[in-house]
């Protein structure tokens, strides 16, 4: 599986910033502007170079303030996964509040998943690394099974 | 899926930098949680030192009561006011993520501090063990040295006893010639007797030599030993050495009318590695040896139990692909049986033995083994009493 060093702090970073941007939509009640973070945040599925949150952080504490932080390798296919797994969740919210169909229920969704963001940046704990391992183990089991059949 | 490593993480097992996938290094993958092992890396820098279930896994469970709970009071709050109050979203949140953040800041560190106790628990009660290990070891070894120092202490004592005898007995031969000399005894006798006695004490002069060189050469075979060193080990032709012993010989065998008969081989016998100077000792040391044992039909001074049957020793040797086979064998007056065992021992005489010659050193079969042994080579024995001894010295061929 292709690896990539990345900064871990950044990610946490990306992650915080992308639960704020999601309140403020939700304090906004502007779903468009919910789209825009999800796009911005799906974006960061191509490449992690293109997560902007992400490079901010990077470009603001190597280059402006130069201090030296953790690197950790992390395989791409998780990072991609993760981020697309959370455009995806918060897709869901966004497309129940554009309907009108469940409208408060869409937005206590885009709520609980910017709380999801916050608990992956501070508790450390990210439900979509775990869905991540879930759904590898799903593969690998199938991958298993296959040449049975 | 390869390991991840940690580049920039410490390891309070090993160092920095560690690869290792050891509990508690950077890389350490916990196998009893399924996150961990699927992802074949640990999900958060805690994981590390953690060996428990996921299911056990204490920010999974504050998790997930953290999403219930925030979905209950959302759910509750919209109840209650029919719209979710912006204060009650901000409280919950900061509640929930800064809680959040310091139960994993100081679960990560006190999970740190507890491995690094039981770390050094183990590191203690390992030390200890193998304290204690030690020191049984040195004990053991301190006795097994006290048993050694005892055994040389006793073998100095019998060393001493039977040096101070032996010496005592060829010594006070010429002792007495020399006195009977000094005080004119000697004037008194027929020059016939002289001879015998001045005879008598060169004799006890040479065996006082042959014992100090005994004794000097069994101490240097004791302490320092013999082994045979490939590189600087002669090439040797065994016929060459039984040649020159048997020459040395001759004289001593004619005076006891004991014949000597060398059956040579065939065939040239192959080369062996040794040293010249050792082997040649132990061929006519051995020789010696059945010449001294083997009663003669003469009645001169060196004769002892004389007898009317031909003295005779017979030396053959072999060679196989690995061995040559050197053997010295006399109808003399053999060995008892139950005195075999001991007789390549240090001072060790049959007791038929010490009848017959009353100061001989019992090195000389201890020095041949010595060297036979240093030579990677065996020496066996087979005798019958009153009836002959053969001695059979292997010695390995060059290859």
């Amino acid at each position: 599986m292709p690896q990539c060093s990345i900064y871990d702090k950044s990610l946490r970073f990306s992650r915080a910033l992308y639960g704020i941007l999601i309140i403020i939509g939700f304090f906004t009640k502007n779903p468009w502007y919910v789209l825009a973070v999800i796009i911005m945040l799906a974006l960061g599925t191509i490449n992690i170079k293109l997560n902007i949150p992400y490079q901010i952080h990077v470009f603001f504490v190597k280059k402006i303030l130069k201090k030296q932080t953790l690197i950790i390798q992390k395989e791409s296919t998780e990072l991609n996964f993760v981020s697309g797994m959370t455009a995806i969740l918060l897709l869901l919210g966004f497309l129940a509040v554009y309907f009108n169909k469940f409208t408060t229920l869409g937005w206590i969704w885009l709520l609980i998943m910017s709380l999801l963001l916050f608990l992956a940046c501070f508790a450390g704990f990210c439900v979509a690394t775990l869905s991540y391992a879930l759904f590898v183990k799903l593969l690998k089991k199938q991958k298993n099974e296959t040449p049975n059949k | 899926m390869k390991p991840l490593t940690n580049n920039n993480s410490n390891c309070i097992n090993c160092s920095e930098n560690c690869s290792s996938n050891k509990l508690g290094c950077p890389n350490y993958v916990n196998k009893n949680c399924f996150t961990a092992r699927t992802l074949n890396a640990p999900p958060s820098k805690r994981c590390q030192y953690c060996t428990s279930k996921f299911n056990q896994c204490l920010f999974f469970q504050y998790l997930v009561i953290t999403i219930l709970l925030v979905s209950i009071l959302l759910i509750i709050s919209l109840i209650i006011d029919g719209e979710i109050l912006k204060s009650v979203i901000i409280t919950i949140f900061v509640f929930a993520t800064v809680y959040g953040y310091f139960f994993n800041k100081s679960t990560e560190k006190i999970i740190e501090s507890s491995f690094s106790e039981k770390k050094a628990k183990e590191a203690l009660e390992e030390l200890t063990e193998k304290l204690e290990d030690k020191v049984e070891e040195q004990t053991r070894s301190l006795k097994k040295k006290n048993l050694h120092l005892e055994k040389l202490l006793k073998m100095r004592s019998e060393f001493l006893d039977v040096a101070s005898h032996q010496l005592r007995t060829p010594v006070s031969v010429i002792k007495n010639t020399m006195e009977m000399m000094n005080e004119g005894d000697f004037d008194k006798i027929s020059s016939k007797e002289k001879k015998i006695y001045i005879n008598n004490a060169f004799e006890k002069s040479k065996k006082l030599q042959q014992i100090i060189s005994d004794i000097l050469v069994t101490s240097e075979l004791d302490t320092v030993g013999l082994a045979i060193n490939k590189k600087d080990a002669q090439e040797i032709q065994l016929e060459n050495l039984i040649k020159k012993a048997i020459t040395e010989i001759k004289f001593e065998a004619e005076k006891r009318q004991t014949i000597i008969e060398w059956k040579k081989p065939k065939q040239k016998l192959p080369i062996i590695l040794g040293y010249e100077q050792y082997l040649s000792q132990a061929i006519f040391n051995l020789i010696d040896n059945a010449l001294k044992y083997t009663p003669s039909i003469g009645t001169t001074p060196e004769t002892r139990d004389v007898r009317t049957k031909q003295g005779k020793i017979k030396i053959e040797t072999k060679s196989d692909n690995k061995y040559i086979s050197f053997t010295v064998s006399d109808n003399g007056i053999g060995i008892p049986q139950k005195e075999l065992k001991k007789m390549f021992k240090k001072f060790s005489r049959a007791s038929n033995a010490k009848n017959m010659y009353t100061d001989g050193s019992g090195l000389e079969l201890f020095i041949i083994k010595k060297i036979i042994d240093g030579h990677h080579g065996k020496i066996t024995v087979e005798s019958k009493l009153n009836k002959g001894t053969k001695f059979t010295i292997f010695l390995p061929i060059k290859k």
